[in-house]
């Protein structure tokens, strides 16, 4: 009975893994999410890992029978065409109407958005003029901010080094339209 | 060309006709004095500038954005549940307050689409879907995403596009807030070229772009700068063949490619990592549309 019960539980706790999580490149499994904790194993490159959850920049993974943490940018989280949990898909199938691995679709009243769409549509001033009834302003942004304890930072974007874009990097100082 | 002369040239073409131009031109004009060009070559750079578009104004913007906008809407309609609208708009609000045009009229619409996907336009509007809204899990997800499509209107990636792909001159010259036939035209004209750029998607580098100059916007807001990373990882672990992903997968560079472009980069943001996800209030608010 409670071995019944154990599986049970097992099958309902649904990690959020699809079968085909990896890890890029050889990577430390921490034992908790940060990088001077504990060194639990070393992970191969292109091993196979089973993702749990999500804390910051890494992943609490299990791997091999181990569990720890690696960082989020060294998985290379795989397509689920390769099998997902079947609740997972039935849920998306009824939340949808599709299918996602048999491409069956299901008419269900619910609009897709495609490229057709758009390039045949015709403006919707009425609709537009909705939406300005949803906009907030800068000082009830600025409360809802507060309630959940979020404040202000000043970060340049060049602490994102390492890339370039074709734009101009610097805001024109000065503007603020 | 003496120094002090070329300084004044420069600051001349400044006031003239605008910082980047006038880089091109002490570029060319910096050539000249190196000996590489002639005279000829930069009176030519000097036409070729007077011919270029001239720049558009925040009210031609903002009446081009309005339109693409309304095709968006004309495409798809927004979602009726007014609180889970208020929400987004009160986060996108909030990151916008974050950027270098924090005083456009900002304004977010959740579509209503099972599709997965996100759009911006000038101005200051951005749409995201339902079906990308509930792939998320958290408001620092939310977060990333809307940071990512501020970017879009910040770099004014679509007007470029329209303007460079189309051929068309975006700078229509409205006044205030009324647009005469003639403009009107224009702006029908206008109108077809994002439709055709929606349809096939911004240039990679300026997803590139948007990605991380997003990060920095959300995480400015007191976000986990994970929150658009992980986004998508979530789009990476799905099936590529499902048909929710198709349109964004036809417009947008592979996630693995985008997560792979923001790693190196992300170092500068380590110091950050332990801030807020908000997940709590995002399930509250959301939770309504599933």
């Amino acid at each position: 009975m409670r071995r019944t019960l154990a599986l049970l539980l097992l099958a309902m706790a649904a990690p959020i893994a699809s079968a085909a999580d990896k890890v890029v490149r050889a990577s430390e499994l921490k034992a908790e999410p940060f990088s001077d904790a504990a060194t639990v194993a070393t992970l191969a490159a292109n091993s196979n890992v089973t993702v749990l959850a999500r804390e910051g920049g890494w992943y609490r993974v299990t791997s091999q029978g181990r569990e720890g943490w690696v960082r989020l940018f060294n998985i290379r989280r795989g397509d689920s065409a390769g099998g997902s949990s079947g609740l997972g898909e039935a849920a998306e199938f009824i939340s949808t109407g599709r299918s996602g691995s048999s491409g069956v679709t299901v008419a269900t009243g619910i609009r897709g958005l495609d490229a057709a769409d758009v390039t045949r549509a015709r403006p919707d001033y009425a609709a537009l003029e909705r939406t300005a009834g949803f906009s907030v302003d800068k000082v009830a942004a600025q409360r809802f901010a507060r309630r959940a304890g979020l404040s202000s930072r000043e970060i340049a974007y060049g602490v994102m080094k390492g890339g370039r874009s074709k734009g101009t990097e610097q805001a024109i100082p000065g503007v603020d339209w | 060309m003496k120094g002090i002369q070329y300084v004044a040239a420069g600051l001349a073409l400044m006031v003239l006709q605008g910082p980047a131009q006038a880089g091109d031109l002490l570029g060319g004009l910096g050539r000249l004095m190196d000996g590489e060009r002639d005279i000829g070559d930069v009176v030519e750079v000097v036409e070729g500038v007077n011919k270029a578009f001239a720049e558009p104004s925040r009210e031609d913007e903002l009446v081009i954005g309005r339109e693409a906008a309304a095709i968006l809407l004309g495409a798809v309609p927004a979602v009726e549940n007014r609180e889970a609208q208020r929400y987004v708009n009160r986060v996108g609000r909030w990151v916008a307050r974050h950027t270098e045009r924090p005083n456009l009229p900002w304004r977010f619409v959740i579509l209503d689409s099972p599709d997965i996907n996100a759009f911006a336009a000038p101005g200051g509007y951005v749409f995201i879907t339902r079906g990308l809204l509930l792939q998320m899990e958290s408001e620092a997800e939310l977060a990333g995403v809307l940071a990512h499509e501020t970017v879009h209107v910040l770099e004014r990636h679509h007007m470029a596009a329209v303007q460079q792909g189309a051929r068309l001159d975006l700078a229509i010259g409205v006044v205030g807030n009324s647009v005469n036939r003639e403009q009107r035209e224009q702006v029908a004209q206008i109108a077809n070229g994002f439709k055709d750029l929606y349809a096939r998607g911004l240039d990679k580098d300026d997803e590139f772009a948007a990605d991380r100059k997003g990060v920095v916007i959300a995480t400015r807001a007191g976000y986990d700068p994970y929150g658009l990373p992980a986004v998508l990882q979530t789009l990476a672990a799905m099936n590529p063949a499902d048909s929710s992903l198709a349109f964004l997968f036809k417009t947008h560079p592979a996630p693995q490619e985008r997560l792979e472009r923001l790693a190196p980069a992300f170092d500068g943001l380590e110091a950050y990592a332990g801030e807020l996800t908000v997940a709590e209030r995002f399930q509250r608010n959301v939770g309504v549309l599933r």
